[in-house]
């Protein structure tokens, strides 16, 4: 039995379906037993989402409390009966990971990306390093993810538009490099922490702009 | 003479045949129901009017996989042709009216997309063309990869407007916006706006005429310049923060320097008596106020 395709079942939910095509899936799920619980299913989670608020408020103090916490000195958490030596290897390690991550992440598009490497030579104190990490830790899996699911799909996209894509990562890649260097160099300033922040929400745009682009009506 | 007509008949086959028809279609719609339009190349041009009908006119090529199609349901309708297996599809152009009341989703490859006179949400995303929105939409979505991204004479609760390359202006009175870019640049041009935030990236961010009094605008670029040129009665209260950059600013005023523990500036001054707090932060690009008559 030929089962009905996701998007008319998604559309039968929504009531996007013509009274035809409606009354052809009803007549389906009359039948099919798998049909009609994805259809329940799909039924269920509208329900669900539909109870969901359209936008929720932050507390007016959440700024000042952001704001307070990028202000505020960094405080290096060490855990008793772990050396800081241990602790700032493993930072090493985990930023090393973090930045061999990216490497892949961007490699998959293009082979020759300056990727926002560490100078092994002037790996600076753990404490520069959590202030990157942390930041980046919130990025890279969105990243990779997005990418990954880009790639599958880049047949869809034009040259020109993989093309555009990839100079212009190239461009944020750098620009990260640079906000992520120089927060190594001063891991207090709030500034620098919002630059590198910029630099991966662009990439995240670029990445989803594309992708967008890749998925039909 | 055969050597040619074979020729002939290879390249026939080759290109792929694309029909060119004439659409001409109307019919009654919700009110408020979605408006979905897909077009690869040529132009889309969405008009909100007072009648609870929707028409369709123009002209549009159908491929060899896909043909053009108009498709009813009781939320809505969805039109366009999508076949990405073509290389070069010629320009369709379509010209629809639909409810004021609309919700219009745009999505083209190359096409100029328009949108005027629509109350409800507009969501318009283009790879390589331009995007034009005007009237009193209730949220903007629009975004272009290297087109232009044009609010002209806005007036919307909500703005989110995105480009890679191309240039985003606006005009108009928006409540909430963030305008974001990779190298295009980012211009507000005499535009009300309560909250904004506007990014860049390697392109210029300039912001041209007056502040309202309770704004709040943030400012980031890392390589492109932030300039303002707001006119010399203007109260407001800057924080600039720069790296590598430089500020420059025209008005007579006392500055501060904020935080002199980090590299880089962190400097502070008002304007006027105060009013609109306006924050900008930069890697390397370089700050200019300018003030002017």
């Amino acid at each position: 039995m030929n089962h009905i395709s996701d998007i008319q079942l998604n559309d039968y939910v929504d009531n996007d379906l013509s009274p035809d095509a409606r009354a052809a899936v009803q007549q389906h799920c009359a039948e099919c037993a798998e049909c009609a619980q994805r259809v329940e299913r799909l039924g269920s989670l509208r329900l669900r989402l539909a109870e969901l608020p359209r936008s929720i408020e932050p507390p007016p103090s959440i700024h000042a409390e952001i704001r307070a916490q990028l202000d505020a000195p960094l405080r290096i958490p060490v855990r008793r009966g772990v050396s800081r030596r241990t602790f700032a290897t493993a930072a090493v390690v985990l930023v090393a990971l973090s930045s061999a991550t990216t490497v892949m992440v961007m490699r998959s598009m293009r082979d020759d990306v300056a990727s926002p490497t560490l100078a092994r030579d002037n790996v600076p104190g753990d404490a520069r390093l959590i202030a990157v990490t942390e930041i980046e830790s919130r990025y890279i899996s969105a990243i990779d993810e997005l990418q990954r699911a880009l790639d599958a799909q880049r047949a869809l996209l034009a040259p020109e538009t993989i093309k555009l894509v990839e100079s212009n990562l190239e461009i944020i890649d750098r620009a990260v490099a640079e906000a992520r260097n120089a927060l190594l160099a001063d891991p207090s300033s709030a500034v620098l922490a919002d630059m590198l922040r910029a630099g991966y929400e662009r990439k995240l745009d670029v990445l989803r702009s594309a992708r967008a682009h890749t998925v039909q009506m | 003479m055969r050597p040619l007509l074979l020729a002939l008949a290879m390249l026939a086959c080759a290109s792929p045949v694309h029909a060119q028809r004439k659409i001409r279609e109307a019919f009654a719609a919700d009110p408020a129901g979605f408006v979905r339009i897909q077009n690869i190349a040529g132009s889309v041009k969405v008009t909100g009017w007072d009648r609870d009908s929707i028409t369709i006119t123009g002209v549009v090529y159908d491929t060899p996989n896909e043909r053009f199609e108009i498709m009813r349901s009781a939320g809505g309708v969805k039109m366009g042709i999508w076949d990405t297996t073509v290389e070069k599809v010629p320009p369709s152009t379509l010209e629809i009216r639909v409810p004021r009341r609309s919700r219009v989703w745009v999505r083209t490859g190359s096409s100029f997309i328009f949108v005027g006179g629509v109350a409800g949400t507009v969501d318009v995303n283009s790879i390589g063309g331009g995007v034009e929105v005007t009237g009193q939409p209730h949220e903007v979505f629009a975004e272009s990869m290297t087109g232009e991204v044009f609010l002209d004479d806005v007036r919307a609760s909500t703005a989110r407007l995105k480009t890679v390359t191309g240039a985003i202006r606006i005009r108009g009175s928006i409540t909430d916006v963030i305008a974001t870019s990779i190298g295009g640049n980012i211009v507000v041009d005499g535009a009300a706006i309560d909250r904004g935030r506007f990014e860049s990236v390697d392109g210029d961010v300039r912001f041209m005429g007056d502040l309202m009094r309770k704004a709040t605008l943030d400012f980031i670029n890392h390589a492109g310049a932030v300039e303002f040129s707001l006119p010399s009665n203007v109260d407001a209260d800057f924080a600039v923060s720069t790296y590598q950059g430089t500020l420059q600013n025209d008005f007579p005023v006392k500055q501060h320097q904020a935080n002199s523990k980090i590299k880089g500036s962190e400097i502070t001054f008002s304007l006027g008596t105060g009013g609109a707090q306006v924050n900008v932060r930069t890697f390397k690009g370089r700050i200019i106020v300018r003030a002017g008559k």
